[in-house]
């Protein structure tokens, strides 16, 4: 004969399972509560001091942009006319010539390094790669500093190509790298149908890696272009100053952030007052470059 | 497997797959040998750059001396090359900004990929990667103008109060200096943080959430024991890469930091004054004259090698935990 447990009316049932798990379900739905308003908390207390700075960028900076404002150089205040500031064309001429030619340079030097290094695999290619990856990560003052001593020390003059120079050691790691993962990501039997074919390391490359990989390639370009536009400190001490627009490379120039870190540590209210126009052109820039990078990737993933 | 120097990393294959991809008869020569030329070339700058940057810090080295590490008087105007408050100044404005900004920006991130309503998620994802790459001079000015006078004129005070001028909220509200520091930092790495965890919680795969959800497990518990333990690796890489800007942070803190004072040059308090390496940098390249411009060189070696060493330690944990997971 076997014990057959007394079975459970339906109603002492419920009774057992709300006296175990719905107890422990309680606490667990009440820490569950805490957490998700935790985070929502988290994403509020983000958005207070970057809604404060868009607030001041655009509310302090939207009447500076006028054609007069983009297209004037700038002024120097003085105690008799202490709103003097004129414009920031000089500064535009600045930051297109130093970032023109920077990103001339870095784009076919990015791109053919991170070839060399989907391609080539050794020592010494590897240790490149390492310095490449730790250039990513180096304090940008460093590269200015680097550029100071070797050019405008050794020259004795200031150059706007210098900050094209300085920048190419801000540009160059960010691209390469991105490259190299966007290579990387092109799937081998991609590169082996073009390899059973009979076709060269270098028609493989050429046809269907760097094809392949092209969104992600840009995506890279975009993202060190966006962090060089804005970079001050490699560039503040070798371009020297200019007070004129030029688009000589070999002339001395200004750059939007070098203009706004001296209006900065200017002395005039009216100079203080003028980095949120200076700001808000800088982040119109910035914003122009990140939804011209979403469009060509968004065509070249549905071509 | 055969190796050559053309093979992927990934090119496990056949034995043979490596040799038939080897150049024989110089089909490929020129491709491959100007692939060479653009490692060496990069390679020989960069042995230039560390080369010039040691060469350069020598003379800085000899002339502040061992003093460098331990004397707190910086007065680079009068030649005293006490670099200690410049140390610390910029490990604990860094580390304060991270203790702000790596709960907040992690968990604004969860918010946006569980809490807010899907048809907002790509607006406010694309405004947080916008932030992300906003010039940090931006954030400078908005420290400088905005901040510092809140912090001057409110929230210092008002902290003071909360404190009854116990230490470290006691002394001076000047609103520059390193609590302002921290903040600039804080607000300025959020969103780094925000954008590159979000990427790594929408990567996490819908099975693991949902097999925890169908197992009983409530949301909290999911987000704590299922995504934040799956997503390790990267939140740690995100904060590696922003405790890396952070440190070397160099406009936006050059005039928010109030500078290094005789007085009391350690910022030993929460509203003290002082500088940072890199700030330290920017404002005396002005005044460079002889071998004190020397001992910037030798400051900005120390603050390479606190950088290195921070990605070091990160990239360590980062190997340490991939291993465990796979």
């Amino acid at each position: 004969m076997t014990i057959t447990p007394t079975p459970l009316s339906s109603q002492e049932r419920r009774e057992f399972i709300r006296s175990t798990s719905a107890k422990s379900y309680r606490r667990r739905a009440v820490y569950s509560r805490l957490y998700l308003s935790g985070i929502l908390v988290a994403l509020l207390i983000a958005f207070v001091p970057l809604a404060s700075i868009l607030q001041n960028v655009v509310g302090h900076g939207a009447h500076y942009i006028t054609w007069h404002y983009l297209t004037t150089s700038q002024a120097l205040p003085s105690i008799v006319n202490p709103n003097n500031i004129g414009g920031i064309g000089n500064a535009l001429a600045g930051t297109a010539v130093v970032d023109l030619i920077s990103i001339v340079i870095a784009i076919p030097v990015a791109i053919l390094l991170s070839m060399a290094m989907f391609e080539l695999r050794n020592r010494w290619v590897s240790a490149v790669r390492a310095a490449m990856e730790t250039f990513i990560g180096l304090p940008s003052i460093v590269f200015g500093v680097f550029v100071y001593v070797s050019l405008v020390l050794t020259t004795h003059q200031y150059h706007a190509y210098f900050g094209s120079i300085a920048l190419l050691f801000i540009m160059v790691p960010v691209m390469t790298i991105n490259a190299l993962a966007a290579l990387e990501s092109v799937p081998d039997t991609l590169i082996e149908a073009g390899l059973s074919l009979g076709l060269r390391p270098s028609r493989v490359m050429l046809h269907i890696i760097l094809p392949a990989a092209r969104a992600r390639v840009f995506t890279g370009i975009f993202l060190a272009f966006s962090r060089a536009v804005g970079e001050t400190a490699p560039i503040l001490f070798v371009i020297g100053a200019s007070q004129l627009p030029s688009l000589d490379p070999g002339k001395q120039a200004t750059t939007l952030p070098s203009l706004m870190y001296n209006y900065l540590t200017g002395t005039y209210p009216s100079q203080r007052e003028s980095c949120w126009g200076i700001a808000l052109v800088l982040m119109a820039a910035v914003l122009f470059f990140n939804v011209l990078s979403r469009i060509f990737v968004a065509r070249s993933n549905h071509q | 497997m055969a190796t050559t120097e053309f093979d992927s990393p990934r090119d496990h294959g056949a034995p043979d797959a490596g040799r038939e991809r080897k150049f024989s008869a110089g089909s490929d020569r020129g491709y491959r040998y100007s692939l060479y030329a653009v490692v060496t070339l990069i390679g020989v700058i960069v042995f230039y750059f560390v080369y010039v940057l040691i060469k350069n810090s020598i003379p800085g080295w000899q002339f502040a001396g061992w003093s460098i590490f331990t004397s707190t008087n910086w007065s680079f105007g009068e030649n005293h090359f006490g670099a200690l408050p410049l140390i610390l100044g910029t490990l604990l404005t860094t580390f304060f900004a991270l203790v702000m900004a790596v709960p907040v920006g992690v968990g604004a991130a969860l918010a946006i990929v569980y809490l807010i309503p899907r048809r907002l998620q790509l607006a406010v994802s694309s405004l947080v990667e916008l932030l992300a790459v906003v010039p940090s001079i931006v954030y400078g000015v908005w420290g400088a103008l905005v901040m510092a006078t809140f912090l001057g004129n409110k929230g210092e005070p008002w902290l003071q109060r909360l404190a009854h001028g116990s230490w470290p909220f006691n002394g001076a509200t000047p609103g520059y200096g390193m609590t302002l520091g921290s903040i600039v930092l804080a607000v300025m790495i959020m969103p780094i943080v925000t954008a590159i965890s979000r990427d790594v919680i929408v990567a996490v795969p819908r099975e693991l959430t949902e097999g925890a959800l169908s197992l009983g497990a409530t949301r909290g518990q999911v987000i704590r024991k299922v995504i934040l333990p799956s997503c390790k690796t990267g939140i740690v890489g995100a904060v590696t890469l922003a405790t890396g800007r952070a440190l070397g942070e160099t406009i936006a803190l050059a005039t928010v930091l109030g500078g290094v004072t005789q007085q009391s040059p350690l910022p030993d308090r929460a509203f003290a004054t002082g500088s940072t390496l890199a700030a330290e940098i920017a404002i005396d390249f002005g005044a460079i004259t002889g071998k004190a411009g020397n001992v910037l060189f030798a400051l900005a070696l120390i603050l390479m090698v606190i950088v290195g060493a921070v990605t070091y330690f990160a990239r360590s944990i980062i190997r340490r935990n991939q291993r465990q997971f796979s």
